[in-house]
């Protein structure tokens, strides 16, 4: 997804499985992040860098009112793209399942409410 | 006014003044005067001043970045909306089907409300990026009009020499300059001003990363930060404040494996979001195990009863057909019929009383119910009246003596003990007696509410006896206000910093003379 396309074309696509839509979706987050200048920074733990403090936002609280709004954001997208892709993980199981019982399907589906990785 | 703001205005006052005393005698030729050398030398100071900072382009480039974001997250929205309202396969149905349809609904709703807040952000940035554009032409105004006044006076020790007169047209040139660059720093600081708020208040917006734990997914995350109390927008009801989902993050990862596996099997056991953004709320206050076991056991015949969470567990909403006008008192705050009203000069006492329960779902359901959730004896508004009564009866009995009301150190007091000690703040007096302390304390009282923690403050009339009211919400330069008498109101910043917001109490308490900051305690 890069800046300034018109669309995602989510909306335009029904052939698409739900599945397919949730990781579209998450892949368009993804892009979004980058767009806003987080992610190409994520993986740099240890390093002091913050992409989002610089000094054009003027000295009367706009600039650490920025820097924070922008962390705050930017871990927001992550956790929303984190959580379509649990979701579509599940959605895969869910087909792989079809014939099992009720039961079955609830033990395997349990995990989306519980943590079955750990981001940090 | 900022503290950076009035120390630059300080500072061109003094310039100001300086240049308004000077005396010029000058006549030409070689009958000098030495007011030309001061005159030269204030200019210079002047020209020094610093400009407003910042960069228009890079600002306006983030605005149009984060408008571009928002009609994606707008997109993401209406894709996941989609998956959303098409339902999950068959076998999903179900306990587990069921939380998935939740995530999926609440993603949605993420998504969506992500939509709406970079817009907001976009506009709030573009706003910004003009204050400061503005801000720095009125500066290189004000730099021209002084590099005018400079060029009439002859080049350095020359100035010496210039007659009155041209002294004169000198000074007044470098008085044009100086109201520019005055004008310079009141725009800049007035777009930094808005610019902190409104990013501020949208900061406070981004819930679902504020739940740090290892113990819960992305998903979790999304569902439980969206889940908010019956009756009014999710958006602006949630269950769990920004403080609450930190604390409750790092309390679930403090909790011993058997605790957490019990309280594992309590949110898995939950009907519904709802009841598990209880059973963490109850976790944040600070409950041990056996405590949160019992609450649980208490609501979860009512888990998938929202009206009934949310009258039992949280007092206030803000329900949609609030018009937030000020003097509007129409926002009653009831359970079963009875109003959360004070009774006597308990202001203090029964606001307090409000906001502990506002606050911990544990007490809030005692106080409800007594313990006994359903049975008609306990669970009804006179039994929740006779409660009520006792409690404020409870808290008000903590002032010295018997005197009528309670001061604001006794006020600091209970705020610590009821309030603070549930959402991990401390409470700390602070006299607001001019509009300067009160503009002061305005950004403070903003964090506050936006991290879910009420701010009690006196207001009076004069030397009459003063009324506690307690803020409880910010929006749009305005502040939601929690009046004893049994209602909400709210009142526009404007007349909170000016002492005329008589409309929150019938006009019998206009200005606000102290308030309670919460200051949040390092967790234990």
């Amino acid at each position: 997804m890069g800046e300034g396309r018109p669309g995602l074309g989510l909306e335009h696509r029904p052939t698409l499985s739900q599945g397919d839509r949730l990781d579209e979706a998450a892949r368009a987050l993804d892009g979004m992040r980058k767009g806003l200048g987080g992610a190409p920074f994520a993986g740099l733990a240890g390093l002091a860098l913050n992409p989002f403090a610089d000094a054009a936002f003027g000295e009367y609280g706009g600039q650490q009112a920025f820097t924070s709004f922008a962390r705050a954001w930017d871990e927001e997208i992550e956790v929303l793209a984190g959580a379509l892709r649990q979701i579509r993980g599940k959605i895969g199981d869910g087909v792989a399942l079809n014939t099992h019982t009720d039961h079955g399907v609830r033990s395997a589906l349990h995990g989306i409410g519980r943590p079955a990785e750990h981001r940090r | 006014m900022t503290a950076l703001g009035r120390r630059r205005k300080d500072h061109l006052d003094t310039l100001r003044g300086k240049l308004e005393e000077l005396e010029f005698h000058g006549k030409g030729g070689f009958d000098g005067d030495e007011s030309n050398l001061v005159l030269t030398r204030l200019i210079k100071q002047a020209l020094d001043f610093p400009a407003p900072e910042g960069s228009p382009d890079e600002v306006a480039a983030k605005a149009a970045a984060y408008r571009r974001a928002a009609a994606v997250a707008d997109e993401v929205g209406a894709g996941v909306r989609a998956v959303a309202t098409a339902g999950l396969p068959a076998t999903w149905i179900g306990e587990a089907g069921s939380k998935a349809s939740d995530v999926t609904k609440a993603a949605a709703r993420n998504a969506e409300q992500m939509a709406e807040k970079f817009g907001t952000a976009a506009r709030e940035l573009a706003l910004l990026a003009e204050g400061i554009d503005t801000a720095q032409s009125k500066h290189g105004f004000g730099l021209d009009a002084l590099r005018t006044a400079r060029g009439m006076l002859p080049d350095g020790g020359n100035a010496f020499f210039a007659p009155a007169e041209t002294a004169g047209r000198a000074r007044q040139a470098a008085l044009d300059g100086l109201r520019y660059l005055e004008s310079g720093v009141t725009v800049a600081e007035a777009a930094g001003e808005r610019a902190e708020r409104e990013l501020d208040k949208l900061t406070s917006e981004a819930r679902a990363g504020r739940l740090d734990s290892r113990h819960m997914t992305d998903a979790d995350r999304i569902v439980l930060a969206d889940a908010g109390a019956w009756g009014g927008d999710r958006a602006e009801n949630e269950i769990l404040s920004t403080g609450d989902l930190e604390r409750a993050g790092l309390r679930l990862d403090r909790l011993s494996a058997g605790d957490r596996a019990a309280y594992d099997k309590l949110l898995d056991a939950a009907k519904s979001p709802q009841e598990r953004a209880y059973l963490m709320k109850a976790l944040a206050a600070g409950y041990p195990m056996p405590t949160i076991t019992d609450f649980a056991r208490k609501i979860h015949p009512y888990g998938d009863r929202p009206a009934w969470l949310q009258q039992h567990l949280t007092p206030i909403v803000t329900r949609r057909d609030d018009s937030r006008v000020s003097g509007d008192s129409s926002q009653t705050v009831t359970f079963d019929g009875r109003e959360w009203e004070q009774e006597g000069n308990t202001c203090v006492a029964f606001s307090t009383v409000t906001m502990h329960a506002q606050t911990d779902p544990v007490y809030a359901l005692e106080l409800t119910t007594g313990g006994h959730p359903g049975d008609p004896e306990h669970d009804s508004g006179a039994a929740f009246e006779e409660r009520l009564r006792a409690e404020e009866s409870r808290v008000y009995a903590r002032r010295e003596g018997d005197k009528e009301g309670m001061n604001g150190a006794e006020g600091e007091m209970v705020a610590d003990e009821e309030i603070g000690a549930h959402t991990g703040t401390d409470y700390e007096l602070r006299f607001v007696e001019s509009e300067q302390a009160r503009k002061d304390a305005l950004p403070a009282i903003r964090d506050a509410v936006n991290n879910g923690q009420p701010v009690p403050f006196g207001a009076r009339k004069d030397d009459q006896f003063g009324h506690q009211m307690v803020v409880i919400g910010q929006d749009g330069g305005k502040l939601q206000i929690y009046n004893p008498w049994g209602y909400t109101t709210w009142v526009s910043e404007e007349d909170f910093v000016n002492g005329t917001m008589g409309g929150a109490t019938d006009g019998r308490h206009p200005t606000p003379t102290d308030i309670q900051l919460p200051k949040q305690k390092p967790q234990p």
